[in-house]
């Protein structure tokens, strides 16, 4: 509470929201457990199948001993263990273009950890039909990409990814260190757009690279064809006419 | 003139090259420097920088950190920062 511009204000801002976090892998775990530990109040943690060995290098939120249960349900339980005052709710789901606006539409925010193009571009179409914020991330090797996507005001994803990449494949090289690192920023952009503080990455892409200590920050601009997010857009014109 | 080019790590993967300074003739755009690194590094990497045979790639393209859109209008000046880049996800 400290912290300039966050204070009692913020932490209660905080202790009001929900965000939804999908999924809760190498990525998604740092995410959950910091927003836990700065008392989101109510946190969807979205997440399919069972917990495997190869789990374990970067799933912070995992142990040896749930390796064959639920993920999200072993993901709920070790956040309720960090914090015990907030409410977390464990969803065995992946995002698909079918439950997509059940789960967006239910939180104030959107942290998107997903592997998969086709999930992205679900939440994100869902994010921006619903005015949801949502903080979208993903990595690759030793790189990092973040950026703030705010519905009728920044690009969306699809400005920069209409379809699928043809290229992205489901497995890629990984260190938790790397998704740890990306994840402990997007929780802390998550932090900034639910309390009302501090400069974001709306509009900007931040890529980093730890293995050359890269880091760009690319300003994004919208594409006017849109199919997702010129709606929002012009919405957002009329409104503020 | 010289243009500073940056790739980032899964275009690296496929160059073996994370950046580089690129001599270019005045008056070269985008789509032109990315044709002549293609020809200069080869496959696989030729086809995410022109889009082979399907014409479209995951490439994508900033100058001085202003993503551009329209690569064959935009003229590149020297000391330029080229960021060739492509969409990851997860993790």
């Amino acid at each position: 509470m400290w912290v300039e511009g966050f204070g009692a204000e913020g932490q209660q801002r905080l202790k009001n929201a929900s965000v939804l976090v999908s999924r809760v892998g190498g990525l998604g775990s740092p995410v959950a457990m910091e927003l836990a530990a700065a008392g989101v109040g109510r946190i969807v943690l979205a997440h399919a199948g069972n917990a495997k060995p190869s789990d374990l290098n970067r799933q912070l939120l995992l142990t040896e001993a749930t390796v064959g249960a639920p993920r999200a349900e072993a993901y709920r339980r070790r956040l309720a263990e960090l914090n015990s005052a907030i409410e977390i709710e464990a969803v065995g789901e992946n995002v698909t273009p079918e439950n997509a606006e059940r789960l967006v539409g239910g939180v104030d925010l959107v942290v998107d950890c997903a592997p998969l193009f086709e999930e992205r571009l679900a939440m994100n179409a869902a994010a921006v039909k619903l005015g949801k914020p949502m903080i979208e991330c993903g990595m690759f090797d030793l790189e990092a990409q973040l950026t703030t996507i705010l519905p009728g005001q920044t690009p969306c994803l699809a400005c920069r990814h209409p379809n699928p990449p043809a290229w992205w494949k489901r497995e890629f090289p990984v260190f938790g260190a790397v998704s740890g690192s990306l994840g402990c920023l997007a929780a802390m952009e998550a932090i900034k757009v639910l309390a009302g503080f501090g400069e974001l990455l709306a509009g900007r892409l931040l890529i980093y690279n730890l293995r050359t200590w890269q880091f760009h920050t690319v300003t994004l601009p919208r594409r006017q064809d849109c199919e997702v997010c010129s709606i929002a857009a012009s919405r957002n014109r009329v409104g503020s006419a | 003139m010289t243009v500073h080019v940056d790739y980032s790590a899964p275009l690296a993967a496929l160059c073996g090259v994370t950046q580089e300074d690129k001599p270019i003739e005045s008056g070269t755009t985008v789509e032109g420097l990315l044709a002549e690194l293609a020809i200069r590094h080869g496959e696989p990497l030729a086809e995410v920088l022109t889009g082979g045979p399907s014409g479209v790639s995951p490439l994508l393209v900033s100058v001085n950190g202003e993503m551009v859109l329209d690569r064959a209008a935009h003229t590149l000046q020297s000391g330029d920062l080229v960021l060739l880049f492509a969409g990851i996800s997860g993790g």
